[in-house]
């Protein structure tokens, strides 16, 4: 497979004269952008045209997989924690005020289902494992190691990003279901201490007010960030251009693009899965 | 044993690389590359392996085109290939030994046999027992010659050969040149090897061939290549064309 894009994604080079002629350098960005979304589209038709029958390495994916999710648990556990107790922190003025001690739990839960967990375990997943591919794939890509796979009858694809892909996916809807406990479990202790929210209390809330459903939305979120990571990753990884800082470029495209595009897939999905 | 057709290749990036290059690698002989810096000799190795897509032209190997092939072909045409690249592209993920086992790994070779192989691969490059050592901490010409057991593992009937000496002492490079040769004669493979290393490798060479301005100004017998009345041959012979006047 031939790499494909321009020599500058996304941060394009006609920054320079961007000043000067604003409708150039806007008709250059949204060529890049255009440009980089032909190209994950691409990838992802390439990618999807070989798991039917599948047809990746099962060795590397395990791999990836074991490497992804314990990378990363630390850094979930830890910003899920904060994030659950800071939730609580910035609505107590209001839960006391209004006294509705008895809503902490469904409102945290909610948050925490719903939207804050996919949205931050996601873009701490991009800045930690999608980073880290966009990085090894450019880095594969500029040292010829991606071609000399394909010069030994290996399809780069099967070998490199599917088993990516989906060890992406998994890991990201493993990583969320944590980040979720832990973060409602940082919200008890902080309605507890700060609220004398009484921990049953909480949970009688949340599992009051709450179903399954909301639980599968933040799932179904996550593993759509996932794919959009993944895809990012590979992407920008496999098309890199001009050495060593060619991979510093493609590593920062890779992050950015990701970024917005949860952002963009975040507010969509919220419609969507309704 | 295969052959290799090159008829009119071309390739463009920004400025025309290729223009018009054309050859016959003979069944079971060792061809030699030599050009300029930047005359695309690494490119032309791409393009046969089906690794870049010419602009224009044919090339076939064994009678199969390696132009327009699909992926299902170029896998097969790649399995019968052994290549080296010019920075080595070792995968810098694996140990010295998985680097040489993994093509063989890929074929199905069993353990016990893919051992063996593996460890008298690394002899005859000069690498006995390096197996478990990691990538990086060898050194560049130590890579080159793990680049060149791997190349060589799964008994490739072509083998292209980029820069097989470079950033090795004259002594060693002469003997993994002596090395490729050996190689080269025992399987019948055919070689198309690309050196700045001139004298050194058309020593070895049956046949050379040398790329200018996108063309190849001299296709023949490496050992008469040095007496070619052509200026850039002369040149890459260290003959200054003065001194022949
Ligand atoms: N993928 C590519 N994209 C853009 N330009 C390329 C690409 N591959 C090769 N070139 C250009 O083609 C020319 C020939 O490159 P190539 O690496 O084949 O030269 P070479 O003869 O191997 O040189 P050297 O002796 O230095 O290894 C160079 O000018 C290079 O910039
Ligand atoms: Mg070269």
């Amino acid at each position: 497979m031939s790499p494909t894009g321009s020599d500058a994604p996304f941060a394009s080079q006609a920054d320079a004269h961007g000043a000067a002629r604003p409708l150039e350098t806007l008709g250059a960005a949204l060529l890049d952008i255009a440009i980089q979304l032909g190209g994950v589209g691409l990838l992802a038709a390439r990618a999807a045209r070989r798991l039917l029958p599948p047809r990746l390495d099962a060795l590397e994916l395990g791999r990836q997989l074991d490497r992804m999710t314990s990378g990363s648990l630390a850094v979930v556990v830890a910003t899920a924690l904060f994030t659950g107790a800071i939730m609580v922190v910035q609505a107590a003025p209001m839960v006391q005020r209004f006294e509705a001690r008895e809503l902490v739990g469904w409102g945290a839960g909610f948050a925490t289902l719903r939207e804050v967990g996919p949205l931050l375990i996601a873009l701490v997943f991009n800045g930690r494992v999608g980073a880290f591919v966009a990085a090894e794939l450019g880095t594969m890509t500029v040292t010829d190691q991606v071609d000399a796979l394909r010069a030994l009858a290996i399809d780069p694809l099967e070998h490199l990003v599917l088993p990516r892909l989906l060890a992406m996916l998994v890991a990201i809807v493993a990583l969320t279901v944590i980040g979720d406990l832990v973060a409602i479990t940082g919200a008890v202790a902080t309605s507890w201490l700060l609220l004398d929210v009484d921990p049953r209390a909480f949970v009688h809330s949340m599992t009051e007010l709450l179903g399954p459903a909301d639980f599968l939305v933040g799932c179904v979120k996550s593993a759509v960030f996932g794919v959009l990571i993944g895809l990012c990753s590979c992407h920008f990884g496999l098309t890199v251009r001009g050495g060593a800082p060619g991979v510093g470029r493609a590593v920062h495209s890779s992050v950015v693009a990701s970024a917005a595009g949860i952002f963009v897939l975040d507010y969509v999905s919220t419609f969507v899965l309704e | 044993m295969i052959g290799v057709v090159v008829d009119g290749v071309g390739k463009s990036f920004r400025r025309p690389v290729l223009r018009d290059v054309r050859f016959v690698l003979r069944p079971g002989a060792l061809t030699a590359l030599v050009g300029p810096c930047g005359s695309g000799k690494s490119l032309l190795l791409r393009l046969v392996a089906g690794l870049e897509r010419a602009d224009r032209g044919r090339i076939e190997i064994d009678g199969e085109p390696v132009t327009g092939a699909d992926a299902r072909r170029l896998a097969r045409l790649r399995s019968r290939i052994g290549m080296l690249f010019q920075n080595h592209a070792l995968f810098d993920f694996m140990t010295v030994g998985e680097n040489v086992a993994f093509p063989l790994r890929r074929m199905g070779w069993d353990e016990p046999r893919l051992t063996a192989r593996v460890s008298e691969r690394l002899h005859a490059v000069g690498l006995a027992g390096y197996e478990p050592r990691a990538v990086h901490g060898l050194s560049g010409g130590q890579k080159r010659r793990v680049g060149i057991a791997r190349a060589t593992a799964a008994e490739p009937a072509l083998l292209l050969f980029d820069e097989p000496t470079a950033g090795l002492d004259p002594v060693t490079g002469q003997r993994i040149l002596e090395m490729v040769r050996h190689e080269q004669r025992a399987r019948g493979a055919t070689a198309l090897v690309v050196s700045s290393d001139v004298q050194a490798v058309a020593g070895v060479a049956d046949a050379l061939l040398v790329l200018h301005e996108g063309r190849i100004v001299y296709d023949g017998p490496a050992v008469l290549a040095a007496h070619s009345d052509e200026p850039i041959v002369a040149e890459l012979f260290g003959r200054s064309v003065e001194a022949r006047a």
